[in-house]
């Protein structure tokens, strides 16, 4: 296992390096060198330190972010088909974003705060509905809360955006496909507190993880609280997703498909799981982000749209080994 | 030891108690069984215990500690339970899933020395050796059974307590696991073994605690539980209790109400 | 620029009294080549400067540029920048909203003409922190382009030629106005969109155009420049004319909705040419005296 590790990580930096030296404008490995040595070309540095760097340095946190949130969510809901917006996240970023378009506030940082609000709101909802329910932490009924959020939601941006102007419907839609076109180090500062706040404490809880993909009944009997650990992990969970849609809108399918590939690779327990996970999906990110600023270049496809086409045949061959 | 003190349940939303005022005490060095009808509320007083449903009134008591200040953690070390219904969301290496009955005693990060022998000694009882590579989805009803008698066992509790231990298993691995159970009650532990198969309950069990409609119908030794007159009414089926010298204990057998065809 | 405006309250004699106030009017007049301070995305102007290597986002920007005599100066453009032809063999570097950073700042530029919209603000920011120049522009109106002409031709040094622009510009459009002016208005309505049916308001250059040229925009009571209106709206108010590009108009006459419109009807659709009366840049003359012409035929020789 640990050298499935090694390579792992060895896989990561190599995208990485791919990721600062590749792009419309080629950097070759010396230039490279030389931007972090010094005596390069002012606009090779320029182009690495401050238009890629961000970029990648978000996308590893991004990745790293997603990876660990979906693991958490499946372990927690007992549903491999679990994400990271499942309970009401994605939904409710995108309203607190295109509001704040339509309200044509789309400055990038009032964005961002508008999203992570609504993503956060939108978690409480669901949990709420849960508790109102009388059930509050059994999963089946998170999950229907979760759709029931989503769906409001989405009518609620259909709504939003035919009354919007022009630009606003269309910032928006670029924003729901998720971008790293912007990234800036403060974005990626403030996503880094966050992953380096939950990040090891999800890995602390990883045991509890375990325990609940068990039952809730096999967990009481381990010694973990049910209903107040699974809402721990839920708002942890959630709180990751929620970061990573205000840096970087809605990225899909990575969230889904990382903690599958992490289970393929070290097996089911959740330390590991959630370890490899940040792993695997900062390397998916950053691959992504890089053939989605490049295959069409100079035009930039949308990063959820290249997550899901990557990620499908992944999916599709891990199914075929699942058999 | 461990005491069930007046306990009564109410799940929310229902109108009917599922246990009113469920009194007995479990000793140590004894198999006490609870048997009872479906919905008679055995598998509630499981939950109850694992704070899963709330009680309504009444506590539960081991070695002279109401559990009710416990953590969950905290009784878990105290208590093992194997409950009814488990199924691992994704398939896990079974010596890992033996090795978390370990959890309730080890800090998060690393292990010990005291929880590998534990481990060790419960794969040993529980003869599930030959499972430990191979993944929880890989084996059998009753291979996946033993497993988690043998996660339970790990857990080195005082208390250990079974829903239903015995579903899926076949005869031989049915009289194995009640007489892993005598054994685990004859080096020191207080098992309670909630189980619908009144043979092998009259066959292994000290004690037997009869639950009819949430309530102790019968409380005592399996000759005073097991008769006829008390298990029809409980059952409201026709019933024969015969004595066998070769077994030395009741043994009940259900009669047919519809006449076989003739052949 | 000057802050000292004070009364003289001189009292040794009318001459003194003349110098002192001819000083003082100088003084309090604005310098000439006094200027708004911002660009149209409120950031600070960029000093005027002969400069070798534009990059302009905008099919309008570029169109000035050239007719600035800077087209060789040229060094990027989007891929909608098709007028002159010479700026189709200007690199294309992609898009005018959330433009490439990276192939802007590989062309080495040093000075970026960018679209003033909330979704460029990135990019702007980006090419700042390059040390690159950056002016964005907005041009939805008539007067916003003669503006956006003059602030270009003061970037890039060559404000004579910007005069010359607008007052050609100018200049064109007044004899259209001129040779449409005593004639009746008709009533137009611009399809701009289907589904949602949008029209031009009064917020666009297009309905100004249209104005010039002797016509009336039917919804020119919406300030908007895109609008959205109802099917019914339109019927209600019976244009005379339908004004659309090539497309749009040939499938109105078989159409059964638009069919219940008089002007449809009656084949009164008109086509306009989309590349020449679709964007607000130096052709703005030749566009008026198109539409004029489909207006009132034989008004311009």
């Amino acid at each position: 296992m640990t050298l499935r590790v090694t390579l792992l990580v060895l896989a990561l930096v190599v995208v990485s390096l791919a990721a600062l030296a590749l792009g419309p404008v080629s950097v070759d490995a010396r230039e490279l060198w030389r931007v972090v040595t010094g005596g390069a070309d002012p606009v090779s540095r320029a182009i690495v330190l401050d238009v890629r760097a961000p970029r990648v340095a978000l996308a590893l946190l991004v990745g790293a972010a997603l990876g660990m949130s979906g693991g958490v969510l499946q372990g927690a809901l007992r549903n491999p088909l679990a994400e990271p917006w499942l309970l009401g996240v994605s939904g409710g970023a995108a309203v607190g974003a295109v509001l704040a378009m339509s309200a044509g506030l789309g400055d990038p940082s009032f964005l961002s705060l508008a999203a992570f609000a609504g993503a956060l709101a939108a978690v409480f909802v669901v949990l709420g509905i849960a508790r109102a329910s009388g059930l509050r932490a059994d999963p089946r009924v998170l999950l229907m809360a979760g759709v029931v959020v989503g769906a409001f939601a989405n009518a609620a941006i259909m709504v939003l955006l035919a009354t919007a102007p022009a630009e606003a419907a269309r910032g928006a839609l670029w924003w729901m496909m998720g971008s790293l076109g912007s990234a800036q180090w403060r974005d990626v500062a403030r996503l880094g507190v966050v992953l380096a706040i939950v990040g090891p404490a999800l890995l602390h809880w990883a045991r509890d993880l375990d325990a609940l993909a068990l039952g809730h009944d096999a967990a009481a009997a381990l010694g973990v609280a049910p209903e107040a650990t699974s809402r721990r992990l839920y708002l942890a969970a959630s709180l990751l997703a929620a970061a990573t849609v205000a840096a970087a809108g809605l990225v899909g399918f990575v969230g889904l498909l990382v903690p599958h590939i992490a289970r393929s690779l070290v097996g089911s327990r959740h330390r590991a799981v959630l370890a490899v996970s940040a792993l695997v999906g900062s390397t998916l990110v950053v691959g992504a982000d890089l053939a989605a600023r490049t295959t069409r270049a100079p035009a930039e496809l949308p990063l959820g749209a290249v997550t899901a086409m990557v990620g499908v045949p992944f999916f599709l061959s891990l199914l075929r080994r699942m058999r | 030891m461990i005491h069930w003190d007046d306990v009564s349940v109410r799940y929310p939303g229902a109108t009917a108690q599922a246990l009113t005022g469920v009194s007995f005490t479990a000793a140590r060095g004894a198999v006490t069984a609870v048997v009872g009808p479906n919905g008679s509320g055995k598998s509630t007083l499981v939950r109850g215990l694992l704070r899963r449903v709330p009680l309504l009134s009444g506590r539960i008591v081991v070695d002279g500690a109401d559990t009710v200040a416990w953590t969950q953690r905290e009784l878990a070390q105290r208590v093992a339970v194997v409950v009814q219904r488990e199924e691992p969301a994704f398939p896990m290496r079974s010596g890992d899933y033996v090795a978390m009955g370990r959890a309730p005693h080890t800090a998060a990060w690393g292990s010990d020395a005291r929880s590998t022998a534990a481990i060790d000694s419960a794969v040993a009882m529980a003869g599930v050796g030959e499972l430990l590579d191979r993944h929880t989805d890989e084996l059998s009803g009753g291979e996946w059974q033993r497993l988690r008698l043998a996660r339970a066992i790990a857990q080195e509790s005082d208390v250990i307590v079974l829903d239903e231990p015995t579903t899926f298993l076949d005869i031989a691995h049915e009289m194995a696991a009640f007489e892993l159970l005598a054994d685990l009650a004859r080096r020191g532990r207080a098992v309670v073994a909630v189980s619908h198969q009144l043979n092998l309950v009259s066959r292994f069990a000290n004690v037997v605690v009869l639950l009819h409609r949430g309530v102790v119908a019968a409380a005592g030794t399996p000759d005073e539980v097991m008769q006829a007159r008390i298990l029809e009414e409980v059952y409201e089926w026709p019933l024969v209790v015969s004595r066998d010298p070769a077994i030395g204990a009741p043994t009940l057998v259900p009669l047919r109400r519809t006449p076989r065809p003739p052949t | 620029m000057s802050v000292f405006c004070f009364s003289s309250r001189g009292s040794t004699g009318k001459s003194w009294l003349t110098v002192i106030a001819a000083v003082v009017l100088a003084a309090c007049t604005p310098a000439p080549d006094d200027r708004p301070a911002l660009d149209d995305a409120g950031d600070p102007l960029p000093p005027p400067a002969v400069r070798s290597r534009i990059v302009s986002l905008n099919p309008a920007t570029t169109e000035i540029l050239f007719a600035l005599g800077a087209g060789d100066r040229v060094v990027g453009r989007t891929t909608w920048d098709t007028w002159p032809e010479e700026a189709r063999r200007v690199p294309d570097m992609g898009n005018a909203i959330r433009p490439s950073v990276e192939t802007v700042i590989g062309a080495r530029p040093d000075l970026v003409v960018l679209y003033a919209s909330g979704e460029n603000t990135d990019a702007a920011r980006a090419f700042r922190a390059a040390n690159i120049d950056v002016i964005s522009l907005r041009i939805d109106s008539i007067a916003e382009f003669e503006r956006a002409t003059m602030l270009l031709g003061e970037t890039v040094a060559e404000p004579g030629r910007a005069r010359t622009v607008v007052d050609s510009v100018r200049g064109t459009l007044e004899r259209v106005r001129a040779a449409t002016a005593g004639r009746e208005r008709p009533t137009v309505f611009m399809l701009s969109w289907e589904t949602p049916l949008m029209t031009i308001g009064s917020g666009s250059f297009l309905s100004e155009l249209v104005e010039i040229a002797g016509g009336r925009n039917v919804f020119a009571d919406l300030p908007e420049p895109s609008p959205q209106v109802t099917f019914e709206e339109v019927l209600r108010r019976d244009p005379r004319f339908i004004l659309g590009g090539p497309t749009t108009a040939s499938k109105l006459g078989t159409n059964e909705r638009w069919r219940l419109l008089p002007a449809v009807r009656e084949g009164r659709v008109l086509v306009m040419d989309t590349l020449l009366v679709g964007r607000p840049g130096v052709r703005l003359g030749e566009a008026a005296v198109s539409l004029a012409r489909l207006f009132h035929p034989g008004s311009i020789p």
